[in-house]
């Protein structure tokens, strides 16, 4: 649910229950909770009925950047593990190395 | 006295899964290169014995005893008739739940972490590791590890791990090692930790930090373990609904409406997918997955003439449309917005077995409310989302005047997610979604030159 805390002119301060961690947040976390702190990729699902998530983010980010967010799709899950694998991999041989 | 509970004696519990690989046809999961996905390449992360499981196109596989032994500690779980609920609505509808929250950590996730950390035992793994936002599924996973004797190992992010120190609890009370992520345990967490200190963290670092754990092990015995999404959590979860049908058949029952949670998949696929085979054998049933509402454009947009496209190069079409300039991000198209769902759930809502409905948060809140005055069990926040619709069922089969038996699966308690209930119940969150007047005040001025179409009636 979403909470109405914090200046109305800063969405950062929005409180709600994020579906994927189970537990409140603020607007802020979404921005950078993803992949190389940027954006979660659930941050329009999420927002959109709260405030125009949309435009706020468009005012913000580089074109490319929001054209990437808006367009993202998260991986099938088991295709995202084994890269995820893979990183593990190179990153357990660089460290001994 | 009224008869609630439908009880199934512990040995009429389910001696086998629905596999529903069997029934469906499936892409394949595609590797980072492009490929199908073989077992061997899953090796690394997952027993063999649960990969086969993951691939299997059997339709029914045994559970087996060491797992039946586990479960039975709260399985049979009950079925329930809400004749409260159907009094307080005053609906023909005969209503009957899946009571999921009787299981020790509260929810239906123990039902396949029980059997993973079985099959990882008989595999000869010492010690599963796995992420976990507030902590509902590294609490299942706990529990069930404590019952084979194996080390778990939850990746908790920090944010979590913060705001939710009851759960670190439970974990540890069954023998759980929660860690905050990122950690210094792993390369994934210290780079991250390096970057930034204070970092919250995020799931994507834990589920990193947990999958790094498991295939840096060398001596090769330890392994990931994922609550959702895949196939064989999937079939896991099926022992909910072979369960219901047994129980239902007891009271002469067969549902009409079939509705569940939509978020990874599980517990939706747990009760729906053994009516689905029920269904493609040609039996009338609606099966719905329920998720949260997306974009407004079909139920808060006026319905007017409109290009399909923001460039306005498509011709004018009549539909329900916040403007031609309004850019609803393209994750909201078709079908079930979340892309994270299983992808055996994604298939049957992209064949029309199933289909997705969303509702509201503001209804999904006053639903569960009404559950728990009627019920009387607080729901888990996820499972609001389906009393929402059971309400809406209810409410249309009164409407109708239809006696439909209505089945939905109440997947959790709420009792360690409290607060949005505490918000809700101050009044401090919105009622309900808003489409905001200036944002249709603006869309209307779109059209202002467009012609207007006719609101036509076919029959």
């Amino acid at each position: 649910m979403t909470e109405r805390t914090g200046s109305s002119q800063d969405p950062t301060h929005l409180k709600r229950r994020c579906p994927r961690l189970g537990h409140d947040i603020f607007f802020g976390y979404c921005l950078e909770c993803g992949e190389d702190h940027s954006a979660c990729w659930k941050v329009f699902d999420c927002w959109w009925e709260i405030f125009d998530v949309a435009h706020y983010l468009k005012d913000r980010l580089p074109e490319a950047e929001y054209r990437s967010l808006a367009q993202k799709k998260p991986k099938q899950k088991v295709t995202s593990i084994l890269e995820i694998v893979e990183a593990a991999k190179k990153r357990t041989i660089k460290g001994s190395g | 006295m009224k008869k609630r509970q439908i009880i199934l004696s512990h040995d009429e519990i389910p001696r086998q899964w629905y596999n529903i690989l069997a029934d469906i046809k499936m892409n394949p999961p595609l590797g980072p290169d492009g490929n199908p996905v073989s077992p061997e390449q899953l090796a690394p992360v997952f027993p063999m014995n649960l990969i086969e499981q993951e691939v299997s196109s059997e339709r029914w596989i045994d559970i087996p005893d060491a797992v039946l032994d586990v479960l039975s500690i709260w399985r049979p779980a009950p079925m329930v008739r809400a004749y409260n609920l159907e009094k307080a609505l005053g609906t023909p509808a005969r209503i009957y739940f899946k009571n999921e929250s009787v299981s020790p950590p509260g929810s239906h996730k123990p039902n396949t972490a029980v059997p993973q950390a079985y099959y990882n035992k008989v595999f000869g793994i010492k010690k599963i590791t796995t992420e976990t936002g507030a902590g509902q599924w590294g609490s299942a996973l706990s529990f069930a590890c404590a019952h084979f004797g194996i080390e778990c190992k939850v990746f908790m992010v920090r944010i979590s791990f913060d705001q939710k120190p009851y759960r670190k609890t439970m974990m540890a009370a069954w023998g759980g090692k929660c860690v905050p992520s990122p950690s210094m345990e792993t390369k994934a967490g210290k780079e991250a930790l390096e970057r930034d200190p204070d970092t919250p963290g995020s799931l994507g670092i834990a589920i990193s930090e947990a999958i790094e754990a498991a295939v840096s092990d060398e001596s090769g015995q330890t392994r990931y373990s994922l609550g959702s999404v895949l196939n064989h959590v999937m079939l896991h979860q099926t022992i909910i609904g072979l369960e219901a049908k047994k129980q239902l058949e007891k009271v002469g029952e067969y549902p009409d409406v079939i509705i569940g949670c939509a978020g990874g998949g599980s517990n939706f696929a747990g009760l729906a997918f053994p009516f689905v085979l029920d269904k493609i054998n040609g039996k009338d049933i609606a099966i719905y997955p329920v998720e949260p509402a997306g974009c407004p454009t079909l139920t808060r947009a006026p319905f007017v003439y409109d290009h399909g496209d923001t460039a306005r190069y498509t011709p004018l079409l009549p539909m329900h449309s916040l403007g031609h300039a309004f850019v609803p991000p393209p994750i909201h198209s078709g079908g079930l917005r979340y892309h994270g769902m299983a992808p055996t759930v994604s298939q049957l809502v992209n064949e029309g077995i199933c289909e997705a409905k969303a509702v509201t948060q503001g209804k999904a809140y006053a639903a569960g409310i009404l559950l728990a005055r009627t019920e009387g069990i607080i729901p888990a926040p996820e499972t609001n989302h389906a009393l929402a619709a059971v309400v809406e069922e209810a409410i249309k089969a009164k409407e109708e005047g239809k006696e439909k038996v209505i089945l939905f699966n109440w997947s959790g308690h709420g009792l360690l997610d409290l607060s949005a209930y505490e918000a809700y119940l101050s009044g401090n969150l919105k009622e309900d979604i808003e489409v905001p007047d200036s944002v249709l005040e603006a869309s209307e001025k779109v059209y202002a030159d467009f012609p207007k179409p006719g609101n036509l009636k076919s029959r």
